[in-house]
């Protein structure tokens, strides 16, 4: 994901640029463009950047920082469909997962970055380790 | 003909080129395309997003216009209150599918479906392998009504609703653009939420 970040960010540079350029350049296509929208487009651009820079800033460290942790039991099988897991009974306990994203817990209100779990076989049971953004 | 300068003359000849449209689209299928494409350069350089051409329906439905005739047509259709819309749509997407990839052709793709996906109606009628054209990385012209209906709350979730995040990439790297007129509101709420949750993986 963080390649895409990366593509759209110098997509935003690029049109920041050109916004620089002025009004008179912009003026070509739409004559009637003024100084307080050109003002406009600029800071709109701006926020989109500085929400992919923030968002990058937090994946970066999402590793380090403490998880949170929700501890989810399955019933029959290892299948635990609402976080869209398919957890095959693997010998190990331990799995040391980092998929971009999956889906929120139904129970949930933000959304979940999946980065980890722990299986404990005989109990059927999952701890499943999330970053949680927008609780 | 179809000098960027000359724009105002060119709209007061709009009827006139109108009018000429259906001839160009016969001349087409027959393997004359230069009357069409002067007609769309015309269109292009009129300095207008709107240049609308309201047979370009009518043609589609009489199957009298080749692939690339409906391709390079349609973004000049007005999309929001054809006759039949939803035949049009599919029409449309099968021409998209049979048509030859050059630049103009995916431009031309690329602006129509934004288009169209500003209407709920129309949107299940998209086929779901046209949303790939985006991916292609057209560059847009400046005057461009797709980019400019693009950026509407409506398209932002039709994408989002796809849960391709190539395709949502794509989708925002052809609509931020220094000629496009982003504007505060639901569109730009809806851009800044699918970077937030959408772009927001490891």
């Amino acid at each position: 994901m963080g390649h895409h970040r990366a593509e759209l960010i110098q997509r935003l540079d690029h049109v920041l640029g050109q916004l620089d350029r002025g009004s008179e350049y912009l003026k070509q296509q739409n004559p009637d463009l003024g100084r307080y929208d050109l003002w406009k487009a600029k800071r709109r651009y701006r926020k989109l950047k500085d929400i992919l820079l923030e968002v990058e800033r937090r994946m970066s460290s999402s590793i380090t920082t403490p998880f949170h942790v929700l501890t989810l039991h399955t019933t029959r099988s290892f299948s635990y469909r609402t976080i869209g897991l398919s957890l095959s009974p693997f010998p190990s306990s331990v799995w040391a997962l980092c998929l971009p994203r999956v889906p929120p817990h139904p129970s949930l209100t933000g959304f979940a970055t999946f980065v980890g779990c722990v299986i404990s076989p005989p109990l059927r049971q999952v701890t499943v380790k999330v970053n949680f953004w927008g609780l | 003909m179809a000098e960027a300068e000359d724009f105002r003359s060119l709209q007061s000849k709009h009827k006139a080129i109108t009018s000429l449209l259906p001839y160009g689209v016969l001349q087409e299928r027959d393997g004359r395309p230069e009357i069409l494409d002067t007609l769309l350069r015309a269109a292009r350089a009129s300095g207008k997003r709107r240049f609308v051409w309201y047979r370009v329906g009518t043609l589609f439905l009489l199957a009298r216009a080749s692939p690339r005739a409906i391709v390079l047509t349609s973004p000049h259709a007005r999309w929001c209150d054809l006759t039949g819309r939803g035949d049009l749509v599919r029409r449309w997407a099968t021409a998209a599918s049979a048509v030859q990839y050059t630049e103009d052709v995916c431009q031309s793709v690329v602006d129509t479906l934004l288009q169209i996906a500003s209407e709920d109606e129309l949107v299940p009628s998209i086929p779901a392998g046209v949303w790939t054209w985006l991916t292609k990385g057209p560059s847009l012209p400046r005057i461009c009504m797709g980019r400019h209906i693009g950026a509407r709350p409506r398209v932002v979730k039709t994408v989002r609703a796809l849960k391709d995040v190539e395709v949502l990439k794509s989708y925002l790297l052809v609509v931020w653009s220094e000629w496009s007129d982003l504007r505060d509101g639901p569109g730009f709420n809806k851009m800044c939420a699918s970077i937030r949750w959408d772009l927001s993986g490891i």
